[in-house]
């Protein structure tokens, strides 16, 4: 099942993963927790021969998820959110998931670590840049 | 955080610490970090990477306890100090030479090198041909030492070693011997007493001192005498004679082993990993005689009830050019220093020697031997014949000679005079503390009397071999009045 492809945040990986522990918990015993089970994996749980093996791939999958981390200077309104998501799965991979982070010192712009690299497009990195220039 | 946004800007790559195990840490990223760089954490703290492979492992050379989760970045340098005739006199720790301590290199305009170099081939060598004099009695005369040769100070701990040490560093220094000493894991108070007695003996102006304290982290005490050896090569590559001291391989060893069972290495013998060997012969293979300039080593490892088969000490004996031992039983005994002739071993250290210093070891060494056997017949009460006695007597005052207060350094050539001079007879029947104390007046006069010491080295020159001196000095030891007042009589010879 190509579940990264519908999930775009890491926020939204950890609340799956915690839904699908309580779900583990509830497999072998007479409590369902089915009815509470997240909408992106019912389906796909429903038609599960193993159920247990199922849920543990699933859960690899996304612990192991590779991950885009970008630092902004403020808390971000939802659409633009899902906005910057949809253009890493076009752009990145459609199994990448977008982590944001909240560093008030960049001022504005952003930072993006992915793989290992990092890139610094905050303003606060233009600032230093022009800081510089103007001492020298 | 100066230095991590610095070090994240020039190589725009991180990577984020997921496991700490003590020292070690195991990160995710850095997708182009090599070997041996070194890397900062967000902290600030250093570290340098192990192993690159599923995740970076990295040792941590800083004593801050490095959280999961934080930031790491590559500083795209291997570990490299600033090296320069400023580093005479200092006393320096690894880290505070180490990487981005810009302010070093700036202020002093230095080259840096590499900690972890490759050693010289072999048709940058020489074989080993000056004599090398520590100023002991009982090495210059039996186990003689070159410059360039590496020789193994063995012994249990509280035997003297230190000691001996500190009497080669202030011989050499005054001959204009640049000397390194590497303390790997001591007291500070260790640390103390040898800059008091290296400043008392005016031995510091020619002396580095690197030092790792028991407190410090095992990455810092582990690259300690690496870092001892780059300053050595600089100094030999201004082709001056170089002489390292590495106190001590057995506690590195120990360090290195601590690493290794974190870092996951698979244990061997005594739990030591597998490369323990090449740890050390990468190091004394960088000492040697060169075409310009030479390293003379001299690594300690201590020994536990006088076992010197040990892992660590065998290793260390078989990369050696030699061995001192220090033997706690004569130590008990109150010999001092307590160094085992008949235990130690120089393989190119006789090859330096004129030929009447190697007759004389040769003479010494087969008398002592002799000597040694004759003992074992007293303790059985047995009758001795004249001979035998006289020479038990002066077996007794060779060995009365050989004993060497730790603050008096003997030249060599005042050393063999002396030697003869007991061979023939000039203190037959005179008290060993009066003995002693004229052997200390040669030795001041011999340093501070240039003609007296001019004098001297015409006798010892002008003689081919042992016998030949001794036999000179029967006829006229006039040269022993400046301090007695008359010649003593001949002895009995063996």
């Amino acid at each position: 099942m190509d579940i990264l492809s519908k999930i775009n945040t890491t926020d939204e990986i950890d609340s799956l993963v915690t839904a699908i522990d309580k779900l583990k918990t509830g497999l072998f015993t007479n409590k369902h927790y089915m009815t509470t089970a997240p909408e992106v994996i019912k389906e796909a749980y429903d038609g599960a021969v193993d159920k247990d093996a199922f849920l543990n791939d699933i859960r690899k999958e996304l612990v192991e998820a590779k991950t885009l981390t970008m630092s902004v200077a403020a808390e971000l309104p939802g659409q633009s959110v899902a906005r910057i998501a949809n253009w890493v799965k076009s752009n990145v991979g459609t199994d990448v998931v977008l982590e944001l982070k909240i560093d008030s010192s960049l001022l504005a712009g952003t930072t993006i670590t992915f793989n290992g690299k990092f890139k610094d497009y905050s303003f606060k990195e233009e600032l230093t840049k022009a800081l510089d220039k103007l001492t020298l | 955080m100066a230095t991590f946004d610095y070090c994240l800007k020039k190589t725009g790559e991180v990577g984020y610490a997921e496991q700490v195990f003590g020292n070690i840490v195991y990160a995710t990223g850095l997708p182009n970090v090599t070997n041996g760089e070194i890397v900062v954490f967000e902290n600030d703290d250093i570290g340098q990477t192990l192993s690159v492979s599923e995740y970076v492992e990295i040792l941590v050379l800083s004593s801050h306890r490095v959280p999961p989760g934080i930031r790491v970045t590559r500083t795209g340098e291997q570990f490299k100090i600033p090296v320069g005739d400023f580093l005479l006199g200092m006393k320096i720790s690894p880290i505070s030479m180490g990487p981005l301590v810009e302010t070093v290199k700036t202020l002093h305009q230095s080259e840096s090198r590499l900690v972890d170099a490759e050693p010289l081939s072999l048709a940058n060598r020489e074989v080993v041909k000056e004599p090398f004099d520590t100023g002991v009695s009982a090495v210059d005369l039996i186990i003689p030492l070159g410059h360039g040769q590496r020789e193994l100070v063995l012994g249990d701990r509280k035997t003297g070693k230190t000691r001996f040490l500190f009497q080669t560093v202030i011989s050499q220094t005054r001959k204009g011997t640049i000397c390194i000493y590497a303390a790997i894991g001591k007291k500070r108070g260790d640390i103390k007493d040898l800059r008091e007695v290296m400043a008392k003996n005016n031995a510091l102006r020619n002396m580095v001192l690197v030092y790792s304290l028991a407190s410090d982290p095992p990455g810092l005490s582990f690259l300690t005498p690496y870092v001892a050896m780059t300053i050595a090569e600089y100094f030999r590559d201004r082709n001056k004679k170089v002489l390292v001291v590495l106190d001590d391989l057995t506690t590195h060893a120990k360090y290195w082993r601590e690493i290794s069972l974190l870092a996951r290495r698979f244990p061997g013998r005594n739990s030591y990993p597998g490369d323990i060997f090449y740890i050390h012969s990468k190091l004394l293979e960088r000492a040697g005689n060169f075409k310009r300039g030479s390293i003379t080593c001299f690594p300690v490892a201590e020994t536990v009830l006088g076992d010197i088969s040990g892992y660590i000490q065998t290793n260390l004996m078989s990369m050696t050019d030699g061995h001192i031992f220090f033997d706690s039983d004569l130590y008990d005994h109150g010999r001092r220093p307590a160094i085992n002739p008949l235990l130690s071993v120089t393989r190119v250290g006789l090859q330096t020697h004129s030929p009447l210093l190697r007759d004389l070891a040769r003479v010494l060494t087969s008398f002592l031997v002799y000597v040694e056997r004759m003992s074992r017949y007293v303790h059985f009460g047995s009758e001795l014949g004249d001979e035998a006695k006289a020479n038990l007597d002066l077996g007794d005052r060779v060995i009365t000679y050989l004993e060497q207060p730790q603050d008096l350094v003997i030249p060599i050539n005042m050393n063999v005079l002396m030697l003869a001079g007991l061979w023939a007879g000039i203190w037959r029947g005179v008290e060993k503390t009066e003995m002693r104390k004229q052997i200390r007046e040669y030795a001041k006069m011999y340093t501070d009397n240039h003609d007296f010491a001019a004098k001297v080295d015409q006798v010892v020159i002008s003689q081919k071999s042992f016998k030949d001196l001794v036999e000179s000095l029967k006829r006229d030891a006039s040269i022993f009045e400046v301090v007695t007042g008359n010649t003593g009589q001949t002895s009995g010879q063996v």
